[in-house]
């Protein structure tokens, strides 16, 4: 399974999200379904390393929004894997 | 289930809790809770404890996860019955010589009652039809077989070379306590049977005859699985690893001190 982290970045890059959306909306664009504790475990790991902050709300359904620091980390990762990708596509045609 | 889940999330550190416990509470009725949720949930709480110390808690935390993950695999598991007949074959008027051709030719009785051929007809027969599900997806020789391994003749007694009796307890593991008992039924029968059929060649007061001591009861209480055991271990196990966790993180910890 991908990393949970990179997931729920990846599904806040777009607006906040509280966790049912964010569940909702991994499971649409990476077909992972990542269970309550597996989600908020990252959502935990995200906004202690201030990738991520929740919005303020009256409802126990908290929203939250990726930072700066989160869109940087988020854009990192995703050209490593890209990297990796590319050159994994490369050497596939060439086999 | 939910409510499940949500015991199972107290589980947490206080401190997690409070920042997160009506979120995920939230999330909890929201979703479709399954089995796998509550194995989720209880894992991200033992993460949570690793990751906020507390030996005493990762252990207990980890003992539970143990128990419940050995609950849930004993209730998966078939109940197994075991119904138990004791029958005596008694030798009268045999000279010794005898005595050892009467055991020979019970061996072969138990040989022919215990043969592929014989065992297979019992599986089939529509009053017991054993074993449905296997029948129809593993060959017939395997499930012959497990039926085989089902039955058991064990001796109870014989007293000496020159003894005219020999008891004999036969019994069948089921996961159906009627069909248990029918089947040890049906090979005491089929015992009887032989002994009929080959009582012919003996004359009277040399014969066999087979006495049914105790008929084939009806087992009140599954032989296996010992749930309690079984959710003990599990406590104990989840317990031993949860200390091994703890003592692994304090080791990697004083490790990077030091390093």
């Amino acid at each position: 399974m991908p990393d949970p982290t990179i997931l729920v970045l990846a599904s806040l890059a777009d607006g906040e999200k509280h966790g049912y959306a964010m569940m909702e909306d991994i499971q649409g664009f990476a077909n992972v379904r990542l269970g309550p504790g597996t989600l908020y475990g990252a959502i935990t790991r995200l906004e202690q390393r201030g990738w991520i902050r929740p919005v303020e709300s009256g409802d126990r359904r908290r929203p939250y929004r990726i930072t700066g620091a989160g869109r940087e980390h988020l854009e990192e990762r995703l050209a490593s894997l890209n990297q990796v990708v590319k050159t994994a596509m490369r050497r596939l045609k060439h086999a | 289930m939910r409510q499940l889940i949500r015991w199972v999330a107290r589980l947490y550190p206080a401190g997690w809790r409070e920042r997160y416990a009506a979120e995920l509470d939230a999330l909890i009725d929201d979703i479709q809770p399954k089995w796998q949720d509550l194995f989720n949930v209880l894992l991200g709480a033992l993460r949570m404890r690793m990751a906020t110390g507390n030996c005493l808690k990762i252990v207990a935390s980890a003992g539970l996860a143990g128990a419940l993950a050995a609950g849930v695999g004993a209730l998966m598991i078939e109940d197994r019955y075991v119904s138990t007949a004791v029958v005596r074959f008694t030798f009268a008027g045999l000279t010794d010589r005898d005595r050892q051709g009467t055991l020979e030719r019970l061996m072969r009785m138990e040989q022919e009652v215990f043969s592929r051929k014989s065992l297979g007809e019992l599986m089939t027969q529509p009053a017991l039809d054993l074993y449905p599900e296997d029948r129809k997806r593993m060959p017939q020789e395997d499930v012959v077989e497990n039926l085989r391994k089902a039955l058991r003749i064990n001796l109870l007694d014989r007293e000496g070379p020159t003894s005219s009796a020999t008891t004999f307890e036969i019994s069948c593991m089921y996961p159906d306590r009627f069909k248990a008992q029918s089947v040890v039924r049906v090979v005491v029968a089929k015992f009887v049977e032989q002994i009929n059929a080959t009582q012919g060649n003996q004359a009277p007061p040399a014969a066999v005859t087979l006495q049914l001591l105790d008929p084939a009861n009806l087992p009140k209480q599954p032989i296996f699985p010992n749930r309690l055991v079984m959710v003990a271990v599990g406590l104990v196990g989840g317990a031993v690893l949860g200390l091994l966790a703890v003592l692994v993180r304090r080791s990697a910890a004083r490790f990077s001190k030091s390093a």
